[in-house]
């Protein structure tokens, strides 16, 4: 277990090395320049110049890469130009909004599916069952932006019965945070929880044909007990992975409905970065959702272990 | 009184809008206290009859019974599925053949087995407080202990796949007691185990059986096992009942010719059939086959005009059985019948042989190596027929595969005609190797391509290793399905449209085609029925003494290989224990280990001498 980890750990310094220097290079490949953005196109070239000394974007291109890098070695991401904050704190301003989500939207869609797939199994020929099977098929044909721009339209402009968008932190007023976050995170949770149920009962279908769910219902459990006990903690560990994907996914990229929303979360900070040519930002900020990406997949295959005896064993 | 009685039991199931019986008009009853062997081939309906009695079949299809199924006077048939499953809890226990996929492998053994604690007397939902639990784990204990696993607290905190076979069987069968039942089901519980393994796992089923008068439905397409574990015997082919009596009339005097053809093919201890084994000739009739008169009349040598329009009903016999035929046999039968052959003077091997294998090992793994084989030394002569017996992990398979090559050994050689093996590869031509040996495999079913026909399967070595091509390989791959007894149509066919002997003759044919000097085949029967089993020897048989071709032959039956071998050896654990002809084995073997698989193998001919 220590090996795995450990191995990982090395993988992710690689990884990161890798993401950075790549992202360093493809974000200096972006036409226009940070300076002009910033002072605009009246500024002297004499400002324009002073001004690129002090965002370190002056020199021959491998003076800056090496600079930049020796720098976030010792922890200095640099500052952002936009915000005038230090990168990481800019990013710790953001991190809030779209891990609430991710985390929330992530355990529903989870719950939902799971749910529905073992209501599934136990009641193959229950009509409500085979319906919601059916949704999930439209569920996950629903482009996101559409639906969310749909639900905000019937229920927040319309009914009036929830806000059309905005951000509350949730430990600051647990009400109105829950009330504007409750149809982003439908949004997601449709498209979601849809691809959940389609895996899920995938796996579930493979596992209801297994002989030792004949050996369950030997014992004499019911249907659901059978498919609840015995049929979903196997039929589970091929969706972890899944699970695993979608939530980092999640985390570096809800752009289109933090823009819907007005979330100022990650998306929105690493757009606006990309808009203003914030090259440091723009560096730090992927670089952060390359580290969760790894770090996930890292957590699954550690759950991984956990949940399978086989892998764990031996 | 009967405890279980089927009263005219018929199944049918609808897959795809078909309708398909699988069983026919069954009457059965069991005593109480008594154990019943149903006995048949594939296709005979044994296994569905006894997932009818526990009601599971309703899981896999949608099935439509019809008579009934009376447990104490309540006919199973008409329960609902919940009333069903309180019923069957506390009174039906099963034991499948697929020990390890039966149980579940993401959970301990101790949790498992304390689930199936539901005794008849249990408040429901008992199993939830923790005077339940307790209650639970006490009898998980004591089963465990009586099943012959003493060190309980370690194997219930362990996974199922961290257990033997064997272990893994003593597991269910006592998961099949935990609610102690008054009916138990085993459907093939030893065939999937060692011959040695086998013997102590009947031996338990023997004890608690009687221990606890429980009776007992053994479900075995093994003549031997029922001898050994049954007080009566019911015998299906087809889907119908035709031939039921006690154990000692069934296998001394049966009625039936079905019933005696069957218990001939067995091949028995001691009794020598180098030109050839007893089979019966055809294949099971499919269950959606129409046949007006009884349905073993295609295959039976009595069979009269009567025999194809007319299906006998089961009448009573004298004795104590009864049976489905309208020309019943009455003398007793004779399993020594094919005896008087002896060993065949042993061929020479100082001059050349076909087959060298000088001091091979292969050990598995770098770190902590497992070593499969261990300095196995053996020569085969050309147009010997060498049988390689041994258990599951004894490395009979892994020499074989060293033998073909599919695997280097880590040291000694293997000289097979110009070609010498060892750990850095093969010496000289691949191909010409690979011309010289060929391999069947146990599976016919996985090892051929279900997208190939058998035409282009037995083509595909001709067309890689030999220079035929067009019209010479059509007429080269015409005449291999002849030589194995195949008609011509079969070229056309996928592996799917045949049955299990038609699948692996086409394995065969493959094998011969690039004329090789040795073929090695690992298990080729064991996945067949026993009367397509003498088929399929009998075509290599017939194909060594036309072809001069010798065989290494790797099974775990050693009956069957003794009976046609013309010498025999016994590994275990990696090494070769003993080499010798196979009277010298029989009567006066060396070894204790070969001793030892002798007395475990179930023996019919054993059983008629002291039952007579």
């Amino acid at each position: 277990m220590l090996g795995i980890i450990l191995r990982r750990l090395v993988n992710l310094v690689i990884i990161l090395f890798v993401v950075g220097t790549l992202l360093f290079f493809i974000i200096r490949a972006i036409p226009g320049d940070p300076a002009v953005a910033l002072l605009g196109s009246t500024a002297k070239p004499e400002e324009l110049e002073a001004l690129r000394r002090d965002l370190g974007l002056s020199g021959p291109l491998y003076l800056q890469y090496l600079g930049w890098f020796g720098r976030v070695l010792h922890g200095d991401f640099g500052m952002s130009i936009i915000y005038d904050k230090p990168v990481l704190e800019v990013i710790g301003d953001h991190i809030a909004p779209t891990l609430t989500i991710a985390i929330i939207s992530t355990t529903l869609s989870f719950l939902i599916a799971v749910l529905i797939t073992v209501w599934n199994a136990s009641n193959p020929r229950n009509l409500i069952a085979r319906a919601l099977n059916q949704l999930s098929q439209i569920g996950l044909a629903l482009p996101d932006f559409w639906l969310a721009v749909l639900l905000v339209y019937l229920i927040a402009l319309n009914l009036r019965w929830l806000p059309t968008s905005g951000y509350t932190d949730i430990w600051v007023d647990p009400v109105a945070s829950i009330r504007t976050l409750i149809l982003p995170i439908a949004v997601l949770v449709i498209g979601q929880a849809a691809s959940y149920v389609i895996v899920l009962r995938e796996g579930m279908l493979g596992q209801m044909s297994q002989l030792y769910l004949r050996t369950a219902r030997v014992k004499g459990l019911s249907e659901f007990g059978v498919a609840m006990k015995h049929a979903l903690p196997n039929a589970l560990l091929p969706i972890l992975t899944i699970v695993g994907l979608n939530f980092a996914g999640l985390v570096g990229g809800i752009v289109i409905l933090e823009n819907i929303f007005v979330i100022p979360g990650l998306g929105s900070m690493m757009l606006g970065a990309i808009n203003s040519r914030d090259f440091l930002l723009l560096q730090g900020g992927a670089l952060f959702v390359a580290f969760l990406f790894v770090v996930v997949n890292l957590i699954t295959d550690l759950t991984y272990a956990l949940v399978d005896p086989k892998v764990r064993v031996s | 009184m009967p405890l279980l009685e089927l009263a005219d039991l018929s199944l049918t199931v609808l897959t795809d809008d078909v309708e398909t019986e699988l069983v026919h008009e069954i009457a059965l009853s069991v005593a109480a206290g008594e154990t019943l062997c149903i006995v048949g081939e594939s296709g005979s309906g044994k296994t569905v009859t006894a997932m009818s009695i526990i009601r599971l079949l309703e899981f896999v299809a949608p099935v439509r019974t019809t008579g009934g199924i009376l447990l104490e006077k309540t006919d199973i048939t008409r329960l609902t599925s919940d009333e069903m499953r309180a019923f069957r809890t506390g009174r039906i226990g099963m034991v499948f053949q697929e020990a390890l996929d039966s149980l579940n492998p993401t959970q301990r053994i101790g949790k498992q087995l304390i689930e199936a604690f539901n005794p008849l007397d249990m408040i429901p939902g008992a199993l939830r407080t923790a005077k339940g639990q307790q209650a639970a784990k006490a009898k998980a204990q004591s089963l465990l202990t009586e099943v012959g696993l003493p060190d309980t607290d370690r194997i219930m905190s362990m996974y199922p796949h961290q257990l033997s076979g064997g272990m893994q069987q003593r597991i269910m069968i006592a998961m099949a007691l935990m609610s102690d039942p008054i009916l138990l089901l085993a459907d093939e519980p030893t065939t999937a185990l060692d011959v040695t393994t086998q013997a102590e796992i009947l031996q338990l089923f023997r004890r608690l059986q009687r221990e606890r008068n429980m009776s007992c439905i053994f479900i075995t397409h093994d003549m031997g096992v029922a001898a050994e574990i049954s007080d009566r015997i019911a015998v299906m082919y087809g889907g119908r009942l035709v031939e039921v009596g006690s154990t000692r009339d069934v296998l001394t005097r049966p009625h039936h010719h079905y019933t005696r053809a069957l218990l001939k093919c067995v091949p028995q201890l001691g009794v020598r059939h180098a030109s050839g084994l007893a089979s019966i000739p055809g294949s099971v009739p499919s269950p959606r086959d129409v046949i007006p008169g009884c349905r073993y009349a295609a295959r039976c040598p009595a069979a009269t005009e009567k025999c194809t329009t007319l299906e006998p009903a089961l009448v009573a016999s004298l004795g104590s059985t009864a049976y489905a035929c309208w020309h019943p046999a009455t003398e007793p039968l004779d399993l020594t019948a094919a005896s008087g052959e002896t060993d065949a003077t042993p061929l020479e091997l100082t001059d050349r042989p076909a087959l060298t294998v000088d001091a091979v090992t292969k050990v598995f793994g770098r770190r902590r190596g497992v070593t499969a084989v261990n300095g196995v030394s053996l020569q085969i002569a050309p147009g010997e027929f060498f049988g390689l017996v041994g258990e599951s992990g004894s490395g009979k398979t892994t020499l074989g595969r060293m033998i073909a090559a599919l695997e280097h050994p880590s040291s000694g050689a293997i000289t097979l005609g110009d070609h010498v093996h060892t750990a850095r590869g093969v010496s000289g031509d691949a191909r010409e190797f690979r011309r010289s040996i060929q391999l069947i495999f146990q599976d016919p079913q996985s090892s051929l391509d279900p997208r190939h026909t058998a035409g282009r399967i037995i083509a595909e070595p001709l067309r890689e290793l030999t220079g035929l091509r067009g019209a010479e390989l059509d007429a080269r791959v015409a005449s291999l399905i002849d030589e194995v007894g195949l008609p011509a149509a079969t070229k056309d066919k996928l592996p799917s449209q045949l049955s299990g002997g038609q699948r692996q003759r086409v394995a065969i044919a493959r094998a011969i085609g690039p004329e090789p000097k040795l073929i090695v085949a690992d298990e080729p029967t064991s996945a067949l029925d026993v009367s397509v089993q003498g088929q399929v020897i009998n075509i290599l048989l017939e194909l060594r003494r036309d072809r001069d071709l010798s065989f290494l032959f790797i099974t775990h039956n050693l009956s069957l290989v003794l009976s046609v071998a013309d010498r025999v050896g016994v590994m275990r654990k990696g090494e070769l224990v003993e080499v010798g002809r196979p009277h010298d084995i029989v009567t006066n073997s060396t070894h204790p280990y070969t001793r030892q698989l002798l007395a475990a193998n179930p023996d019919l001919l054993a059983y008629q001498t002291t039952n007579p």
